[in-house]
């Protein structure tokens, strides 16, 4: 499933805009997961786009500049966590309403507040592999990790969203 | 096939993400932002160019009147060179007294030019001419050349004062002397090397060879 989501490849000549409509709204959904807010995942990969349209003459040389633009934008994402910013107000918000028993698992803003929950290096791995399909290896790329360390994080936030699920089923009528 | 594949994770986590977002919409957010820092960074370099002009030609301009301002009292070199100019004539040889000279260094030993009527033409008639002057600021102020460059000089008050100087092209101020009785400059190319010394004998500017 993944390999044939994520072999989009970059070929010669590809322009910004090939790539920007190839990967755009996968990657905004996958950061979506992260930020807590779409609009905020959008912010982080539009800026990313900005900058590679700006140095598009010597990102376009690189093997990966698909690669090259999720970095950009996730270090866009953990600046602003760091800062405080918006994005990290709107996942606390979220976090503060969320209770898995109470959990719509068809309303996606429920899950997302249960996201929050996780740590943020596994909620990255889990986003940008469950939601941006890219394979474990590039996953490692993006997060600059060993493939080990992105299958720990994948392991360890499956089981605890797994947990919450099975509690939030065992209390449907 | 990875042990992580999991269809309900990615149901969930895609509910998560989020409705798909409208790409052409961001594209042309993404196109706006893009011309707007184009924009700006144009600006920028236009300033940044106008800056570095004006800067480049008040230092030009203040490193020119530094080279004329070793000495107190002098004039800009400017003003002073143009009123030399107006008294310059052909040099007659180098040994001679105050001179005013338009001649270049080498070129100016053992050419005899001949003066104007207004001008001395000679060593003695140049002498007389420029130690009894009733106009110091036109009579004292003398102008010699080399292939290295020009200097203006004053007789007041029985010294030598430099009033300016200034480099040939592609010359530049190696050293430069300038005391009471004696006001010396070289200056050196990339491929030479000029100088002019002045002394003052007996209350008489000599040009030295």
């Amino acid at each position: 499933m993944n390999e044939a989501i994520t072999t989009i490849s970059v070929a010669a000549g590809d322009s910004v805009e090939t790539l920007f409509r190839a990967h755009y709204a996968r990657l905004v959904r996958a950061l979506a997961v992260v930020a807590g807010s779409q609009e905020a995942a959008a912010d982080a990969v539009q800026e990313a786009f900005v900058k590679a349209h700006l140095h598009w003459r010597r990102i376009q040389r690189y093997d990966d500049p698909v690669g090259w633009i999720r970095r950009v934008a996730i270090n866009k994402l953990r600046d602003d966590h760091r800062r405080g910013g918006r994005k990290e107000r709107a996942v606390e918000r979220l976090k503060a309403d969320a209770r898995p028993d109470q959990i719509e698992w068809s309303n996606g803003q429920d899950v997302t507040a249960l996201l929050a929950e996780l740590p943020r290096q596994q909620r990255l791995a889990m986003a940008l592999f469950y939601v941006e399909g890219l394979p474990i290896v590039e996953v490692a790329a993006a997060m600059k990790l060993s493939e080990g360390a992105v299958k720990f994080h994948l392991h360890q936030g499956r089981d605890r969203l797994r947990g919450v699920v099975a509690i939030s089923q065992e209390q449907l009528p | 096939m990875s042990e992580f594949d999991d269809d309900r994770m990615e149901r969930l986590l895609g509910a998560a993400g989020g409705a798909f977002p409208d790409v052409n919409t961001a594209y042309a957010q993404v196109q706006g932002r893009v011309r707007h820092i184009k924009q700006r960074r144009s600006m920028i370099a236009g300033t940044a160019a106008c800056a570095v002009l004006v800067v480049g030609g008040a230092f030009a301009l203040g490193s020119t009147g530094q080279r004329s301002n070793l000495q107190p009292g002098d004039h800009g070199s400017l003003s002073v060179d143009a009123s030399v100019d107006t008294q310059s004539t052909p040099a007659t040889d180098d040994t001679s007294a105050i001179r005013p000279s338009t001649t270049t260094a080498g070129s100016g030993a053992g050419s005899n030019g001949q003066g104007t009527s207004s001008q001395p033409t000679g060593p003695s008639s140049s002498t007389a001419a420029t130690t009894t002057p009733s106009n110091p600021a036109t009579a004292d102020v003398q102008t010699y050349t080399c292939a290295g460059g020009t200097i203006t000089v004053r007789l007041a008050a029985g010294a030598l004062e430099l009033v300016s100087s200034q480099p040939a092209a592609g010359f530049a101020l190696d050293t430069s002397t300038a005391t009471a009785t004696r006001i010396e400059f070289r200056w050196r190319s990339s491929s030479d090397d000029q100088s002019i010394r002045i002394d003052l004998i007996g209350g008489v500017p000599v040009r030295k060879v």
